[in-house]
């Protein structure tokens, strides 16, 4: 699964995906920045696993320097790479993770049933 | 030399030629084009900066409580323009709807400007009206007027 589009609105605060399947993924600027998949973020490479913590869909950062999006660079062909206000830069979100990470109804249905936990 | 060796030494030459020229044709044959994955194109779009409109001559008031009408004493009216100013930086909460109870749409910046498409509503002791950027409608919201201060529209 690759992307073909990758727009960041700092008006609205989000990015939306658009996959080579034709489905859009939007993430808010916070989600982005909880589903960010650093190891000091997640905390440790320990707790670094290919899909997010499902408990970031259920949390909101209120808007910060945490969650103003700076600028957005593509890591070679296989990564998104995130530069927020507060200087932090480690997350490199791979393709399979950012659509791991939709949140779009559909994908969270399709991960809830492949996970019941 | 016993003519059985001789087809066997053959047979081993020839069997060596062929694996040769196999070998051979696997090294230097063009390899297939791997499907070369596109890039996906990458676009931000930036959030505004201040408005270029002026501020017009405006003395914040208090809010009154008992004079709602389409038109009141701060000279805010719909399809009027205002503009945020006053919250030191702080910026200015663009509600879904004429309450503190609502949840905030985004901050609004001082000095962003704002076409007011609905209100007055006076609801938790203050006065709110809904704007919208004249840039971007999906930027709207219900905003508290004690922030807001009339200025002229673009074409006056």
């Amino acid at each position: 699964m690759k992307p073909i589009k990758i727009k960041a609105n700092k008006n609205l605060r989000n990015l939306v995906i658009t996959w080579n399947d034709d489905h859009e993924s939007t993430y808010s600027f916070s989600l982005m920045r909880l589903g960010c998949p650093c190891a000091t973020c997640r905390g440790g490479h320990e707790n670094m696993t290919p899909e997010p913590d499902p408990k970031i869909f259920d949390l909101d950062l209120p808007e910060s320097e945490l969650t103003t999006l700076i600028n957005l660079e593509l890591v070679g062909s296989y990564a998104l790479k995130v530069l927020w206000k507060d200087g932090h830069d480690y997350g490199i979100f791979t393709w399979d993770y950012l659509r791991a990470m939709c949140p779009c109804e559909i994908c969270r249905g399709k991960r809830k049933k492949r996970n019941p936990l | 030399m016993d003519k059985k060796w001789v087809y066997i030494l053959l047979s081993l030459f020839i069997s060596m030629v062929i694996l040769t020229i196999v070998v051979a044709l696997f090294m230097f044959l063009p390899k297939p084009k791997e499907e070369s994955s596109p890039i996906a194109v990458v676009e931000v779009i930036e959030a505004p900066t201040s408005t270029p409109f002026i501020l017009s001559t405006f003395e914040p008031t208090p809010t009154s409580t008992s004079s709602l009408s389409n038109g009141n004493s701060s000279g805010i009216h719909i399809d009027g323009y205002a503009q945020i100013t006053g919250t030191s930086g702080d910026g200015l909460s663009i509600r879904n709807g004429p309450g503190k109870s609502f949840p905030v749409n985004f901050v609004g910046l001082d000095s962003e400007l704002f076409k007011i498409i609905d209100g007055p509503i006076e609801e938790d002791n203050y006065v709110w009206w809904k704007v919208e950027a004249p840039y971007d409608t999906t930027r709207n919201g219900w905003c508290v007027q004690n922030y807001l201060s009339v200025v002229n529209s673009p074409q006056e």
